[in-house]
């Protein structure tokens, strides 16, 4: 096991040495480089922010020394200085990074929590009513915008019936609550943005559930549970859930870049203050450091919610590790 | 040869018309393209025009979806903002398309260390949450319609890429690719005029889905001002202005968000009755 985690780790750096190369080729690519911002806002760029991009990506060398450098700061976590208030760009996103964690897990424990089940369900009753009525769910949820679906719950669930905030983390006055109120004030406020943020995955992932269950239920050996008289249950759960999970441990890693690309819209529009919205609020104030460290952040993060998966994979299937 | 790829086509036509969901979504997609095509002469007001007096209305029967807060005519918006949506989904795909084939099919068909080299780059493309990536693209570029199109073209390829060089693998190693090889064809050759052909019925069904998925990115784009700028009008930016006046205006939010949701419905109902279709094992 450990020789494997050693391995798939070794097979993510080239991976981090691409994306540092593509982050690096899409700011010198444009005409001009980093500091030819084409925008149609760069007016505001002051001679100052073009002094320090200049200074930042070593302009005045050849490329591949360029290059070099950056890649030298990157691997040290160092991206240069804010713009807007001149602070680290790595101290603006490490405050941001936990936020961002909490949406996307609890996200990921909703996907997981409510796709497996109903998936399950409507591949042991295919066809039947609920099998038709989930059909008729996953083509909604992939085909409605999320962003409206957000506006629309915001406005019902928190202008029309005041229910639900619709945004920040907290209440204004939290800090007067006691601790256990603190905790339920902040689950509160995490409730639209987790239903959002967690809604598409849910639609894809049971859906995948389905069909990989289905898959498994025509396997042979769930004949012979069958036929030496196991319970139906035993045979779907112990028999066949346990396969039929391989597969979806994989999609769910693969939809972590989706999560975490959709914090950039859903902790925009309820003013959740992760990377993601400090990624939008420095698109608006010409904030290019930022908005770089915050592109090569979200690729580790992804990256590393990669390793988990296959780690995970690896963990339930045996058959992985021998490879 | 031509004669059965006919009937092959006339096949999935009629399963396909038979299909009554697939029929209904390739009649919006139609109703809409046409909408968009000759939106100056359905548009019953000039988009841009502002006007003080008529300020955020309620729908009524001179302004069947109301106006904004600026007086514009929120029907004759959507008109042609459908033109953008449906553009952008569009010339997007295309893009995805050409690079996806390209890449894929170098990847399958040469296999070795171009094919290593390609699907390393596929991972890294993917590792980088997309919006991240749009967002960066845009910063250099600048957010407008053609560059939209580019960028979402350029960050939307990789699955394309994966699922062709799959067809690939499969693909090269029957007889007819050998039998083409030993007449002397030449490598270009057989990758467009022998394989992709046979590749291209599930190529043709993710790009159906890839219009739906990429008028969803685009309108959500536009919604947080990264994509088609105003005065310009598309259906992400009319909900923009929707946004913050929801407690006062819904139909700002409510039918430009029902527009997209039908129009990226329609594609996704048209693509899985394509794949049904296609899929020859399927058939009956």
């Amino acid at each position: 096991m450990t020789k494997y985690i050693i391995r798939r780790l070794l097979l993510s750096i080239p991976v981090l040495f691409g994306i540092t190369v593509i982050t690096f080729v899409i700011i010198h690519i444009t005409p001009g480089g980093p500091t030819a911002l084409q925008s149609n806002m760069n007016a505001k760029i002051s001679a100052d922010s073009v002094a320090k991009l200049r200074a930042l990506y070593d302009l005045d060398k050849p490329l591949s020394v360029q290059y070099v450098k950056w890649l030298w700061r990157v691997v040290r976590l160092d991206f240069g200085e804010s713009f807007i208030d001149n602070r680290q760009v790595i101290d603006k996103i490490l405050e941001r990074i936990p936020n961002t964690l909490l949406l996307t897990v609890l996200s990921m424990c909703v996907i997981f929590v409510v796709a497996i089940p109903i998936g399950i369900y409507s591949a042991i009753k295919q066809n039947g009513y609920f099998d038709k009525i989930f059909s008729i769910g996953t083509f909604l949820g992939y085909s409605i915008p999320t962003f409206w679906l957000a506006l629309l719950l915001m406005s019902y669930f928190g202008n029309y019936l005041k229910l639900l905030p619709v945004s920040g983390m907290r209440s204004s006055d939290a800090e007067s609550f006691p601790v256990y109120l603190q905790i339920f004030d902040r689950l509160w406020h995490l409730v639209l943005p987790v239903f959002v943020s967690a809604f598409g995955g849910v639609a894809s992932i049971s859906r995948y559930t389905k069909s990989s269950m289905l898959e498994v239920v025509r396997q042979d050996y769930i004949r012979t549970a069958r036929a030496k008289g196991l319970s139906e249950n035993k045979v779907i759960f112990k028999h066949a859930f346990r396969n039929a999970l391989l597969p979806i441990v994989t999609i769910l890693g693969l939809s972590l870049p989706g999560l975490i690309g959709g914090g950039f819209i859903f902790e925009t529009i309820f003013s959740w203050p992760g990377m993601g919205r400090l990624a939008y609020e420095s698109f608006f104030n010409f904030d290019y450091t930022v908005i770089m460290g915050v592109v090569i952040f979200a690729a580790i993060l992804t990256l590393i919610g990669n390793i988990i998966a296959d780690i995970t994979y690896a963990l339930v299937d045996p058959r992985i590790r021998y490879q | 040869m031509k004669d059965q790829i006919l009937h092959k086509g006339q096949k999935v036509l009629g399963k396909l018309i038979r299909n009554k969901l697939a029929f209904l979504g390739a009649f919006v997609i139609f109703v809409l393209s046409f909408l968009s095509v000759f939106a100056p002469m359905i548009a019953p007001f000039n988009p841009e025009d502002q006007n003080i007096e008529e300020r955020l209305l309620a729908p009524n029967s001179k302004h069947i979806c109301g106006t904004d807060e600026l007086g514009r005519d929120v029907f004759s918006r959507m008109v042609f903002g459908a033109r953008v949506s449906l553009a952008v989904g569009f010339i997007a795909v295309i893009i995805s398309a050409i690079i996806g084939i390209l890449i894929g099919s170098a990847a399958g068909y040469y296999g070795g260390w171009l094919d290593t080299v390609l699907m390393r780059f596929v991972d890294i493309m993917l590792s980088i949450p997309t919006l991240f990536l749009i967002l960066m693209l845009t910063v250099y570029l600048g957010p407008n319609i053609i560059n939209v199109m580019i960028i979402i073209g350029l960050t939307g390829w990789m699955d394309l890429a994966r699922l062709v060089r799959a067809e690939f693998l499969t693909l090269k190693k029957r007889e007819y690719v050998l039998a083409a090889r030993v007449s002397g064809a030449s490598n270009g050759r057989i990758i467009f005029k022998h394989i992709l052909p046979n590749a291209l019925s599930p190529v043709f069904v993710s790009v159906i889905f890839g219009v739906g998925g990429a008028i969803l990115l685009e309108s959500g784009l536009s919604f947080l001002g990264l994509g088609v700028q105003p005065p310009d009008a598309s259906w992400g930016n009319i909900l923009t202005s929707g946004k913050d006046y929801i407690e006062r205006a819904w139909w700002l939010t409510v039918y430009p968000g029902l527009a997209i949701f039908i129009t990226v419905m329609s594609y996704n109902i048209l693509g899985e009755g394509l794949r049904d279709a296609l899929d020859p094992r399927l058939v009956e």
